[in-house]
């Protein structure tokens, strides 16, 4: 598994042209894989036994009817670019253009060696989404609420029904409505509440 | 891949959506004389305010807000030792039914059964301070 796993990248290694964190991960699997190893090394002969084979194009007239013909009925792009290695010139160019197109969802699990991390990756994500929600719809008091409730709403809305009222043995409690039109305001009437003292300005201190 | 994705994203917005409901609650003082400072936060409700308790100035002294679902309770400091303990008791839009408690301390002033619909308010005449009294809001959204 782990090994199929890094052995997609073997090829883009051999040719040089695995970079960044891929390069990264896969040395560091070649650092103990020996059988990974071997078949890169083995990849790279291929390459050197490959890059000493100069292609000869023999322009003869069936070679050009053959191509003339395949050009014009494959319209899409990309023409191959003429270099020094004829057709493998080609299939190189074909190969950096799929690599560029990789959909996200690949380079997604392509950040982790084995599938079982990946989908760690996401069991996690998802509890921590979840605690966070449940985090935020219970953020208790205080002052840090963004906007506080109105004081008052506005005339002729809100409507506040008392069914119990109950004060201590020294105070004596009554509701108060006021219902007109332009103020309704419901109070609970208190007296016989102790005087509290007299500083406004330090809300700590003995009252 | 893109699903699960999807899904993440849904989970991370839609649970802090679910709303709950929000109280607060203001310590009011209530004077004849007028504050050093100017208070500018209750002007626009003083015309109200004057008509239902008769004082002149309102100064808002501290105001605390908290969040609360269907059984649960908060205390909501108001300073000067008052304190007011909020059961929401039951949840049925717009209308709520709670348990208020005043505390001063730890001795209940008040205990008060309310049923409110979202973004109504009353209060409470408390104590007599310095020139003036003290008035308690309580408001639920």
């Amino acid at each position: 598994m782990k090994c199929a796993w890094y052995q997609r990248w073997l090829t883009a290694s051999a040719d040089d042209e695995l970079i960044g964190w891929r390069d990264a991960l896969l040395r560091r699997h070649l650092a103990g894989c020996v059988r990974c190893t071997a078949e890169l090394a083995e990849l790279r002969r291929v390459r050197e036994l490959v890059a000493g084979q100069k292609a000869h194009y023999v322009a003869n007239l069936d070679d050009q009817f053959f191509w003339q013909r395949l050009r014009s009925q494959l319209q899409t792009p990309p023409q191959p670019e003429p270099g020094p290695d004829g057709e493998l010139v080609m299939a190189y160019s074909y190969r950096q253009k799929k690599e560029l197109r990789e959909p996200s969802g690949v380079a997604f699990w392509g950040l982790f060696p084995t599938r079982w991390l990946a989908w760690g990756a996401v069991v996690v994500a998802l509890v921590a989404a979840t605690l966070i929600g449940v985090h935020l719809t219970r953020a208790p008091q205080d002052s840090s609420l963004g906007a506080h409730v109105p004081l008052l709403p506005p005339p002729g809305q809100g409507s506040v029904h008392f069914t119990e009222v109950k004060s201590t043995k020294d105070t004596w409690a009554s509701v108060v409505k006021f219902d007109q039109p332009d103020m309704n305001i419901a109070v609970i009437w208190v007296d016989g509440m102790p005087y509290m003292g007299k500083d406004l300005k330090h809300p700590s201190d003995e009252l | 891949m893109k699903t699960w994705m999807l899904a993440v994203a849904v989970l991370a917005v839609a649970a802090p959506v679910a709303e709950a409901a929000q109280v607060t609650a203001r310590l009011i003082y209530a004077t004849n004389a007028p504050g050093p400072n100017g208070e500018k936060g209750l002007q626009s409700a003083e015309p109200r305010l004057a008509k239902a308790f008769g004082w002149r100035e309102y100064q808002l002294l501290s105001q605390t807000s908290s969040s609360l679902r269907e059984g649960g309770i908060c205390q909501l400091d108001l300073g000067r030792k008052l304190l007011l303990r909020v059961k929401l008791l039951k949840e049925t839009k717009p209308a709520y039914f709670m348990r208020c408690q005043l505390l001063r301390g730890e001795a209940e002033l008040l205990q008060t059964s309310v049923s409110m619909t979202s973004g109504s308010a009353y209060f409470i005449t408390g104590p007599e301070y310095d020139n003036g009294q003290l008035l308690i809001s309580i408001a639920i959204r």
